[in-house]
């Protein structure tokens, strides 16, 4: 999977859907085909355990930094005072309630990595509840993410600690915004500069987290991220394409990853890692 | 970094972290496959990244629980220092810094009454790990697929009656990784293959005139 133009270009000249095509770039097996597509629906049943954990769960993390946010946001939506509306806010708790799981030791779905295991999932979980999407229809959408996280591994990197949050939630939110998108019948144009528009605004982003846990601020990123991802599923799904073609946005990520000091790539030596609270928090917690 | 779709969509894992909880917990499942799922006691060392986070991100935790057989996203990861007393399987942490090895690695020396052998790990994104050495052999091994790791004498016909054999058992060869102490010395092959390996093709290759010793590591999930 080494650029999006392939990945649109295998669609259009097989005649294939976005899902069908990401599958014929792994394999030409029917059967392998097969059996790749169970194993993600599979995935995507844990991805709703752990979405359900979350929300209702009491545990807090270890370290007692998070813990009952998804809980306590989810509460809001449901009493109808979300200011982003019942869908919106649905995929902010429910990316919320992974990023929980995962900080408390819980089962998730790495989806590229733990510290962004919310964003995508929570958009595809909640969109099929809400609008009726068959698991078959959700698996199609998990694959389609699929590719555009195997292109960005090819051209990039999927790890903070190379490219900083950028590959991390950047990567995780170009995924889902593509999956928003295919769900809601962009063609595979559409979907690839969904993908673009996340990792654009996603530029620079650095990964500083608090006494180098998966935490702060990566519980309430996801949230955050989730949200943003299908901002930019609609906007292209109105037509608004990014200026910057999709693989030159991929390969700016990663040159921006390497420009990045060291202090801002998964080595709690910077930012909020460093700041006054940081540095008291890791020193109770660590020594 | 090239990964495949259940690189990026995976691993099932406990959390927090895919390099330091996912993957130090593969490391120990291979640990434990390569020492037939019984392992006396440990002596690991942690190394640089893996050394400085371990604690918060549950690496020794995750590491002993590979050892005592369990995978990634089995819950009772939490609980694998208890679990590790009622198996009766001694282990010692110690840290160290290697500018050599990659960040997140480590170095386990695992003994049971058959063998001890030393193995250095990598845990290397996404919870993806790589063996990098098994005692004085250095090589790169994923265990995404089943993978022999057969020590023999550096003599003629070994690596063809090897292969000779794979294929007269139907099992396809992916890649093949060839490497010796010196000549006519130590030698050790290591096959990734595509098709689940029994205690049958172990034999059959145990039985090959001047191998040595066979280990087994099935392709971890």
């Amino acid at each position: 999977m080494n650029s999006f133009e392939e990945l649109i270009r295998t669609c259009t000249e097989k005649d294939l859907d976005f899902s069908e095509a990401v599958l014929s770039l792994i394999t030409d097996s029917d059967e392998e085909k097969k059996s790749i597509f169970l194993e993600m629906k599979h995935r995507l049943q844990i991805m709703k355990k752990s979405i359900e954990e979350g929300l209702t769960s009491d545990r807090v993390s270890i370290s007692r930094m998070t813990g009952m946010n998804a809980a306590m946001y989810y509460k809001r939506v449901k009493d109808g005072k979300s200011l982003l509306g019942g869908m919106l806010g649905k995929i902010c708790a429910y990316a919320l309630a992974c990023a929980e799981v995962n900080a408390f030791m819980g089962v998730i779905v790495a989806a590229p990595t733990a510290g962004s295991c919310g964003i995508m999932p929570s958009a595809v979980v909640a969109l099929g509840e809400e609008y009726g999407f068959t698991d078959d229809d959700l698996t199609r959408a998990l694959i389609v993410s699929a590719g555009v996280g195997m292109v960005i591994s090819h051209r990039a990197t999927l790890s903070g600690a190379q490219g900083g949050c950028q590959a991390e939630c950047g990567s995780a939110c170009a995924m889902s915004a593509a999956a928003v998108a295919y769900l809601f019948g962009g063609d595979p144009e559409t979907c690839i500069h969904a993908a673009a528009l996340a990792v654009k605004n996603s530029l620079g982003l650095t990964c500083d987290p608090v006494a180098g846990l998966v935490e702060v601020p990566c519980v309430k990123r996801n949230g955050v991220y989730a949200v943003f991802a299908v901002t930019c599923a609609d906007m292209a799904l109105s037509g608004i394409r990014s200026v910057v073609p999709p693989d030159e946005v991929i390969d700016a990520m990663r040159e921006t990853g390497e420009a990045m000091p060291g202090a801002f790539r998964e080595t709690s030596r910077g930012g909020l890692a460093v700041t006054p609270t940081g540095v008291k928090i890791k020193k109770e917690l660590f020594g | 970094m090239d990964a495949s779709i259940f690189d990026v969509i995976g691993p099932v894992m406990i959390g927090p972290s895919s390099s330091h909880t996912a993957g130090s917990a593969r490391i120990g499942l291979a640990i434990n496959k390569i020492m037939n799922g019984h392992i006396d006691s440990a002596d690991i060392v942690l190394y640089n990244s893996f050394a400085e986070t371990g604690r918060g991100h549950g690496t020794d935790m995750a590491l002993i629980g590979g050892l005592i057989g369990l995978s990634a996203d089995d819950p009772m990861l939490r609980e694998s220092f208890r679990l590790a007393g009622e198996k009766g399987m001694k282990y010692t942490f110690s840290l160290e810094q290697n500018a050599r090895f990659h960040p997140n690695t480590a170095v386990v020396e695992a003994k049971n009454n058959e063998k001890t052998v030393r193995i250095r790990a990598s845990s290397v994104g996404g919870g993806s790990i790589r063996v990098n050495a098994l005692d004085n052999f250095e090589f790169s091994v994923s265990c995404e697929l089943d993978t022999l790791l057969i020590s023999h004498k550096d003599k003629l016909w070994v690596i063809s009656d090897i292969a000779t054999q794979m294929g007269k058992l139907d099992i396809n060869i992916a890649s093949m990784h060839v490497s010796r102490q010196k000549k006519g010395g130590e030698a050790l092959t290591i096959l990734e293959l595509d098709n689940t390996v029994s205690d049958k093709v172990i034999s059959k290759i145990s039985n090959i005139e001047n191998v040595e010793n066979v280990v087994y590591i099935p392709k971890l999930i």
